[in-house]
């Protein structure tokens, strides 16, 4: 018997629903799951995928795939070129295998979600995919990370770092908590799959696989390859959503854009933006966090603005300020804090460095040089202990990350909220906007320094927080080449001399 | 005599943190709390300045000041937002 081709039986297979009698609607599909809102039923009929694949077909394309990842692994493991890499190409993998895997495993609910709770049988079907590829992206993580534990206890982070307090990863936590596992099915499509997947971290998995290749990582840069292929397929599926989101209740889905950019921007400005600027060897960098975010991020959102009929967000003008910046200042404060992280950071500010960044950033000397020459000072002189932090910084109540750090020192404000008699502070207006906008969604959580203040770390000390955060001293962050790259500058070379 | 935890700022610094302080201290002993975090870690000493200048809400506040009064009336709450910044 001849086969059916697909396109014949195709629309059959994903349309399958029937129409409930033993139980209601609602209660099958509650609106606080499918976030179907005002949207009216026969909307849906304009839902449209914006690829077409099988269940045959993504079998057969993903064992290829799988089969491709683990041989390159295989053959490596066996060239043991880890020992090779530049240490500060390593932290940047460290941190992504630690601060990415296990956000791959919250976004396997997420498409759980959208396959059972989708209000679409279109949708559903293609949350199985996407549940399927977040499996795979999970254990691709583990598999890769697991190898390279003989050479690094740090690896292990890729599975304890979000069972473990750790403050960047409580900020991540948080983050993915709201836009994927807080989040109804249109609101985890418009800020997990078209914000957070489709408009940054599809992108960054590009350039930091280049990355990776660039820095003799092979490893590495054949995992981001694999994985991105899934990640900029299942991602379209925000896109139908947004359109018809749009159609019936536009402020919503602004809102929801509005958000979620802000908070993904933040977490960018932390992990890709000192990656890029700091921790990418010099004659690796091919081009500034700042320059990729205007040529791709930026270009790619307002691509997506403009054909699904969104607004910039309100903030737009002072976003493109903080590119400037942000990240500058969470590279001070993660480096400051180097106890409290699970990699090695590197600190980026050699002369040559220096004189690359001065370059990217025509502000930088002003905005941090003179913060790092006083720490340059304090390491030279041989007083280390000045370098590191010595007390908590104070953190967003809703991005939980250091407040101050999403410009630069210039524009460190008291942005602040009284709800229900406790008092809120955030890292900038915007997520004073987001936590005023919906301030029962984000009052209830606490950020790590009111939790030290309500006697959960013992003792109550940076030693005590270090611990409480899972830190152990095999893993415990220090500065990546041992300070040596601060010894150039006992002798005094002025920098425009350079 | 208390533990009260504050909001430091010191200006021109690039976060403000969680500084531990005693209800007895004056708001100079507040201000050299708050700046031992700053002057000579993230920004060089002034060697022009003649202390510390203190402001809460947009208030300036006498060094000589006790932080427990304050606290006593109200004014000031645990994690209270503390500018502090060199005088001259």
């Amino acid at each position: 018997m001849r086969l059916l081709n697909r396109d014949d039986w195709y629309d059959i297979g994903r349309d399958l629903d029937w129409t409930l009698t033993y139980v209601d609607h609602a209660e099958a599909f509650p609106d606080s799951w499918s976030g179907n809102g005002v949207v009216p039923a026969a909307a849906w009929d304009a839902w449209d995928e914006p690829y077409r694949v099988t269940y045959h077909d993504y079998v057969s394309v993903q064992r290829e795939k799988e089969g491709g990842a683990h041989a390159v692994r295989e053959a490596l493991k066996r060239a043991n070129i880890f020992h090779k890499l530049d240490p500060a190409h390593t932290a940047s993998s460290q941190m992504h295998m630690g601060t990415t895997c296990m956000v791959e495993q919250m976004a396997i609910t997420m498409q759980s979600r959208f396959c059972r709770f989708a209000p679409t049988p279109r949708w559903r079907n293609l949350g199985v995919y996407g549940m399927l590829d977040e499996i795979r992206h999970t254990q691709l993580d583990m598999a890769f990370s697991h190898d390279l534990l003989k050479d690094d206890q740090s690896f292990d982070w890729c599975q304890k770092a979000f069972h473990s307090n750790e403050w960047a990863v409580i900020a991540i936590r948080n983050f993915f908590d709201d836009v994927m596992l807080n989040a109804d099915c249109m609101e985890a499509a418009i800020a997990t799959s078209l914000t957070v997947e489709h408009g940054f971290t599809n992108i960054q998995f590009v350039a930091l696989a280049a990355d990776a290749m660039e820095a003799g990582d092979i490893d590495f840069s054949n995992l981001l390859s694999s994985i991105q292929t899934d990640e900029s397929r299942h991602a379209q599926c925000g896109f139908p959503a947004v359109e018809i989101l749009m159609k019936h209740d536009p402020k919503r889905a602004q809102h929801i854009f509005d958000v979620s950019f802000w908070r993904s921007f933040r977490l960018f400005q932390t992990l890709t933006g000192i990656s890029m600027d700091y921790y990418t060897p010099l004659h690796q960098r091919k081009m500034s966090f700042k320059e990729f975010m205007m040529e791709w991020v930026v270009t790619q959102h307002e691509r997506t603005i403009r054909d699904v009929g969104l607004q910039k967000p309100w903030y737009w003008d002072e976003f493109l300020a903080c590119l400037d910046h942000g990240h500058h200042a969470m590279q001070l404060g993660t480096w400051m804090y180097r106890p409290t992280l699970f990699w090695n950071p590197n600190a980026g500010v050699s002369r040559a460095e220096r004189k690359w960044l001065n370059s990217k950033y025509p502000g930088w000397e002003d905005s941090w040089g003179v913060i790092w020459d006083e720490i340059i000072r304090n390491v030279n002189d041989g007083a280390a202990e000045k370098t590191v932090g010595a007390t908590l910084p104070a953190l967003c109540n809703v991005t939980h990350l250091p407040i101050g750090a999403h410009w630069d020192r210039h524009h460190v404000s008291k942005q602040m909220s009284v709800y229900k008699g406790r008092t809120y502070y955030f890292d900038s207006n915007v997520s004073k906007w987001i936590f005023d906008s919906n301030p029962e969604r984000y009052a209830g959580s606490t950020n790590v320094v009111e939790r030290f203040l309500a006697g959960q770390i013992q003792p109550m000390d940076l030693g005590g927080a270090v611990q409480w955060m899972g830190l152990t001293p095999d893993v415990m962050g220090d500065d990546a080449y041992k300070y040596r790259w601060a010894a150039e500058y006992k002798s005094p070379v002025p920098m425009a001399a350079e | 005599m208390a533990l009260f935890p504050l909001y430091g700022y010191f200006k021109g610094d690039y976060i403000p943190r969680l500084i531990a302080v005693d209800t007895d201290d004056t708001f100079a002993q507040v201000a050299g709390k708050i700046a031992e975090h700053t002057v000579g870690r993230t920004l060089p000493n002034d060697p022009r300045a003649k202390g510390y200048v203190v402001t809460i809400d947009d208030e300036i506040i006498d060094p000589a000041e006790i932080l427990g009064a304050r606290v006593a009336a109200q004014k000031v709450q645990p994690l209270h937002w503390v500018d502090v910044n060199f005088a001259y």
